[in-house]
């Protein structure tokens, strides 16, 4: 017997493969390709006080090993998603984490009270790092004093495991990291996408109607590794790893490096079975190596 | 060939699967299409509805390229897509030979629906856009119904080598841009043109191909009063309603749809076609 559990604060995830918000709707458009309780966990895409229609087309364009996105955190609102996607998420096994975004520290307060009003979930993640919206996201997560003054708000209102995603477009990720360690964030995620841009050669427009948007997948996989290293060494709270995870050994690599949970975002889209795969994978891989517990892979990294 | 009429609109649901492909025809020198054995998909595709292709094992292209099923055989358990080469996936696509296994996402997306009413579908094509028009006109030969379809190319090459699409039972009026076969003009001129004829007929529209002439469509359906159906292609990043890339503005332009849960098959009332 292998025990892929993770604990990221007081919640318990049985293995750590979750996967990325924004790149698995709210869990039920993969419902027919995969067993979603055999995840470690899902991330919900972006929930905003208000709905939110997003950018204008096209909003998507592939690069080499990567895609730009800016789809502008488009979601129903949190009232919607309370009647429309919650009771779906109340009946899975498996453990649901909420993507948060907002304009104010009053808004991230409002969607997580209304949703623990609703039932609750199990964990909040506070996007404070999109990087396609004109206000909150990324100026937040680049901010270390408004991402420690949010950490705090939402902390008085909810005992329930909160994560703080971070943004790699920043100077120094571990400021940012320790500002939310020290008002009580329980895990961070690292990384939200980086800054892109694409043009096209013919029209010689930019490739987004936003001119810039948001890198992933498997070309931002070396950086994403080099953050994780640099916030988990500077913080003792739990890392979740993002960023390009296509396969096993990249779940490996970050785990190694110090994560002790990962999200799979990008590769959804490619493969929309690769997340149950993946913890599939890494049971086989802890057992075929005589692994007993992920504590003997995460962050046993030789330097 | 199923026996089913799509009166109403069907969504289907979609399974990650793999297709081994039977054949394949090169249809003129960047144009080809593909025989795919695949029993469920042959089975229970609708018109409309699309496959959504993986094509490649290494990181380029990484994400899945979208073609609608352009014909099936339930039977036999095929289905069929037409394609042209444009970038590196169909260039890849291409270059896969009968035998092979090709990963594959679908059906995918709504179908095109018939009013019961209808005694006349008047079928429009742009180019590569017959594909899901020529499954349409598959079911829509079962029907005592009227067919009449409006193709237009840039040039008569297409037409030469896709004899696939002629068929008693339809009248077919080809356009060319450079008047080298049939009218020469765009197809969405000739259109107008010709609709007044059907003034007072039940007709429906049903239209397929670049944005700029499904502008025009919706346009002469609105004047016309016709309800019309548009078959849009936007980009996918994943094809079944996860990453939110393929939005399509409601006519009112105060929200979105989706091309590929909401569509690919819209009504022309709904949408605002971007140009
Ligand atoms: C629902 C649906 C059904 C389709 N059915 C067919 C079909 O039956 N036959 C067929 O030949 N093609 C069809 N297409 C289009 C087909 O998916 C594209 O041609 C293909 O994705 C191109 O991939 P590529 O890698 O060869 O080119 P890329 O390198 O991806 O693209 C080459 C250029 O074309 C542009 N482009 C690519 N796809 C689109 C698009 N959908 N809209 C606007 N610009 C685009 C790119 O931005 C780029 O500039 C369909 C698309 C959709 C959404
Ligand atoms: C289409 C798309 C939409 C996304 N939407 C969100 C979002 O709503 N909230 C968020 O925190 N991150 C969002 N992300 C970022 C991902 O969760 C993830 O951090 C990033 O894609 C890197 O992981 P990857 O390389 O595995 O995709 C989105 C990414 C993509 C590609
Ligand atoms: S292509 Fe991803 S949501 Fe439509």
């Amino acid at each position: 017997m292998v025990d892929l559990s993770v604990k990221l604060g007081n919640l318990v995830l049985s293995n750590p493969i979750l996967t990325a918000s924004g790149t698995f709707g709210s869990g039920e458009e993969f419902a027919g390709f995969i067993d979603l309780n055999k995840l470690g966990g899902i991330v919900t895409k972006a929930v905003t006080r208000e709905p939110r229609i997003g950018n204008p087309y096209p909003r998507i364009a592939e690069t080499l090993a990567g895609m730009l996105n800016s789809i502008g955190l488009a979601n129903p609102g949190v009232e919607k998603f309370i009647t429309q996607k919650l009771p779906f998420l109340h009946s899975l096994k498996t453990k649901v984490i909420v993507n948060v975004a907002a304009k104010t520290i009053d808004d991230f307060a409002h969607v997580i009270r209304r949703i623990e009003s609703s039932g609750g979930v199990d964990g909040y993640e506070l996007n404070v790092s999109c990087p396609n919206v004109k206000e909150g996201g990324i100026a937040f997560g680049t901010d270390p004093r408004i991402t420690g003054k949010i950490t705090a708000a939402v902390r008085k209102i909810t005992a329930k495991c909160l994560i703080v995603k971070l943004t790699p477009n920043v100077t120094s990720i571990s400021t940012i990291a320790r500002a939310a360690e020290s008002e009580g964030a329980d895990a961070l995620s690292v990384m939200n996408t980086l800054v892109g841009m694409a043009v096209d050669i013919h029209s010689r427009r930019p490739k987004l109607s936003t001119i810039t948007g948001g890198l992933s997948g498997p070309a931002v996989k070396p950086v994403a590794i080099a953050r994780v290293y640099e916030v988990v060494n500077a913080v003792q709270i739990p890392v979740i790893g993002i960023g390009g995870i296509m396969g096993l050994e990249d779940v490996l690599e970050f785990l190694i490096t110090g994560a002790s949970a990962i999200q799979v975002g990008t590769a959804n889209f490619i493969n929309p079975a690769i997340s149950e795969e993946l913890a599939a994978n890494l049971e086989n891989y802890c057992l075929s190596h005589h692994i007993k517990t992920l504590q003997d892979i995460i962050g046993n990294l030789q330097t | 060939m199923t026996s089913d009429i799509i009166t109403t609109q069907v969504k289907t649901t979609a399974q990650l699967t793999t297709g081994k492909i039977i054949q394949k025809r090169m249809v003129l020198a960047d144009v080809f299409k593909l025989s795919i054995e695949h029993s469920r998909i042959s089975r229970i595709s609708k018109p409309g509805q699309f496959v959504n292709i993986k094509l490649s094992d290494q990181l380029t292209p990484l994400l899945r390229r979208p073609f609608s099923i352009t014909a099936v055989n339930a039977e036999a358990g095929w289905f069929e897509i037409l394609f042209k080469v444009i970038g590196e996936g169909t260039r890849r696509l291409a270059l896969l030979e009968p035998g092979e296994m090709i990963n594959l996402i679908g059906p995918l997306g709504n179908s095109f629906w018939l009013s019961s009413q209808t005694k006349r579908a008047l079928l429009v094509a742009g180019g590569l856009g017959v594909a899901p028009l020529a499954f349409l006109l598959q079911h829509l030969y079962q029907l005592k119904i009227k067919k009449t379809l409006f193709w237009g190319n840039q040039t008569k090459e297409l037409f030469l080598a896709y004899p696939e699409i002629k068929h008693s039972c339809l009248e077919l009026f080809y356009t060319t841009d450079d008047g080298s076969m049939g009218y020469h003009g765009l197809v969405t001129d000739l259109f107008a043109e010709v609709i007044p004829k059907f003034e007072h007929e039940a007709v429906q529209i049903f239209a397929c191909g670049p944005n700029p002439m499904l502008q025009k469509i919706q346009q002469v359906a609105t004047q016309n009063g016709i309800d019309c159906q548009l078959s849009l292609e936007t980009l996918m990043g994943c094809g079944f309603g996860a990453c939110m890339g393929c939005n399509v503005q409601s006519a009112s332009g105060e929200s979105y749809f989706y091309t590929c849960s909401d569509g690919p098959v819209f009504n022309a009332k709904d949408i605002k076609v971007d140009g």
